[in-house]
């Protein structure tokens, strides 16, 4: 059985041509239909607007979001040794849920520090959430990840509880608002969500990528990673930052869409082994793609009826991994 | 340069419990040394800091003359390399991924392995004989072919001292020897030093220059396997009585259970 000798830089590539051919098509997807004169004709028409506005915005977020969300699944599951962990386990994006139900019911809107009001108040939840778990988690022996995980699954909890006691309090209208908010969706006017996720988002992939041979030892166990010289609790503390900002910033800009950060990574680990190099860079030429290509998917089965790509992960997910994992076991 | 290994006035406290009360000893290149000792003596515990595993508490170790405080962890990596006891059957990778990875504290800042790093793996993996299955997944190899890879890690890590914290529980008789046989050939190939935390008293006694005996956390006694291997000195570090008798062969004093009298 030679399960591991994969050639990572062919599938590689092939995730490459996937990511150039989603977004050069990505942004011609939709109810109103694009075509290249249109854009040859320049400025002041609905097309062109659509396109530069609504549709290559939309494009863009969707690649950063959903690389960002593999990255940051990949980068729990490591830290944890445990592959359940998503980027939602350690409740940031209840946190953030907590925050937008906070601005919904103060009925704040519009933009506030010129920053759109519903993400930020999302971005703060979160942030309150690191941070919290990072306090809760400190030990003399440094970062536990056993509390972290333990605090991060109550705090999680915890904060699902406000939310639904923040929608007991809402009246219909913001009820609506903060459902809909978190089915997770890519709709987007202009580059204001793009722009809050990039800076994490080269922060992270940069960070991880630095540091996956630390990656490859942790994931061979503590006492041999200590043993080879690896500054075991810095690294640890490095993934959780990271991770926790993808995570924090991606679920701001976009709500939590479920499941790309699971199935991803799983999915690049079934075609690429268990290295980390090749995930870290195909969590940007898969992730990022497969997310773009959900979207597709979500403006087009039900004719007339945008749904929210969060609902279709989660629908197309499911099934396809248990497939994949099926097929491994043959 | 000063000594490979100087192990000064160690003590180590957990629980409120003092696990090591000061250990001192030292070794040199090209020697083979095993601790032996009852459960909980601390055996474990001082290999570990040596290793870089546990940090450390009161006293200090030095490697090279250099204190392990003041030591970056991949320069320790560079001089000590460890084995560790518990053998992880979920570890994900290959044994040959997994000896590959033992070269990590000498790569650059790309992290690319170059064509010495890959050529010492190789050799590392030839030594243990471990080729025929180095592209298994590890956790479907037998505990026996696991120690090798965790071995030929710890060879490619190039060191000029290897820890081993008990390489022969859970393995049949066979591959006991084997193991023993292997330390014996890199310690005299690659004049490599080594030092085994062990139960296994009779295969200490055939292999090693000198043993340490720790008891609740002291040094009662060190010096040669013919100065250990004796009823009082056993008497002295277990706590009850063992016979010994001399190989028929080597002539070594091997120690037996007393059995029914």
């Amino acid at each position: 059985m030679r399960v591991t000798q994969k050639r990572p830089m062919l599938t590689l590539s092939l995730f490459a041509v996937f990511f150039v051919v989603a977004a050069v098509l990505g942004p011609f997807v939709g109810s109103q239909e694009i075509t290249i004169a249109d854009l040859v004709r320049g400025e002041g028409t609905t097309q062109f607007f659509i396109f530069w506005t609504l549709r290559v915005p939309r494009l863009l977020l969707g690649l950063l979001a959903g690389a960002s969300l593999a990255l940051a699944g990949l980068s729990f599951q490591t830290l944890f040794r445990n592959p359940l962990a998503t980027p939602f386990t350690l409740g940031v994006s209840s946190g953030a849920a907590f925050g937008v139900a906070v601005a919904v019911l103060l009925n704040l809107g519009g933009y506030m520090f010129g920053i759109e009001v519903t993400p930020l108040f999302a971005l703060l939840g979160a942030v309150l959430v690191i941070m919290i778990l990072m306090r809760l988690s400190r030990t003399d022996a440094g970062l536990s990840t056993r509390d972290l995980l333990l605090a991060g699954v109550a705090l999680s909890y915890f904060f699902s509880a406000l939310l639904l006691f923040g929608q007991y309090l809402a009246d219909f209208t913001q009820t609506f608002r903060m459902v809909r908010w978190l089915m997770g969706r890519l709709e987007t006017i202009g580059y204001g969500p793009t722009l809050m996720i990039l800076p994490a988002f080269v922060y992270g992939f940069l960070t991880l990528l630095l540091h996956r041979r630390e990656m490859d030892l942790l994931l061979a166990g503590e006492e041999i990673a200590l043993s080879r010289g690896v500054g075991v609790d810095s690294l640890r503390r490095q993934l959780y930052i990271s991770a926790s900002l993808l995570t924090a910033t991606t679920v701001a800009a976009c709500g939590p869409i479920g499941f790309v950060g699971l199935v991803v990574p799983h999915i690049l680990r079934l075609l690429l082994g268990v290295t980390h190099g090749p995930l870290i860079v195909g969590s940007l030429l898969f992730g990022g793609p497969f997310l773009v290509t959900c979207d597709a998917l979500a403006r087009n089965v039900i004719p007339g009826a945008e749904l929210p790509v969060g609902i279709v992960t989660a629908i197309l997910g499911g099934p396809f991994f248990l497939w994949l994992l099926m097929q491994r076991r043959k | 340069m000063g000594k490979l290994l100087s192990i000064e006035n160690v003590r180590w406290r957990a629980g409120g419990k003092e696990i090591l009360r000061g250990v001192s000893f030292d070794m040199d290149l090209h020697q083979f040394v095993t601790v032996i000792g009852p459960n909980g003596a601390g055996k474990s515990t001082l290999i570990k800091q040596i290793a870089g595993v546990l940090p450390m508490q009161e006293g200090d170790i030095r490697l090279r003359g250099r204190s392990v405080r003041e030591l970056e962890g991949r320069e320790r990596a560079r001089i000590v390399a460890y084995v560790p006891q518990t053998r992880d059957p979920d570890i994900p990778f290959t044994p040959r991924e997994l000896v590959e990875q033992a070269r990590y504290p000498y790569l650059g800042a790309f992290g690319k392995l170059s064509q010495s790093d890959r050529r010492l793996v190789d050799q590392a993996i030839a030594l243990t004989r471990a080729g025929s299955f180095v592209d298994q997944p590890f956790g479907t190899l037998s505990g026996g072919e696991q120690q090798k890879v965790l071995i030929a890690a710890a060879i490619a890590q190039d060191t000029p001292l290897i820890l081993l914290d008990e390489p022969t529980t859970f393995l049949d008789p066979s591959v006991q020897d084997e193991v023993y046989e292997l330390l014996r050939q890199i310690r005299a190939e690659r004049r490599v030093s080594i030092l085994v935390v062990t139960h296994d008293l009779n295969r200490a006694i055939l292999s090693t220059d000198r043993m340490i005996a720790l008891r609740a956390g002291e040094i009662v006694r060190s010096g040669a396997p013919a100065e250990i291997a004796r009823e009082d000195v056993l008497r002295e570090v277990f706590g009850s009585e063992f016979l010994t008798i001399d190989h028929p062969t080597s002539g070594h004093p091997m120690i037996l259970p007393r059995g029914e009298s």
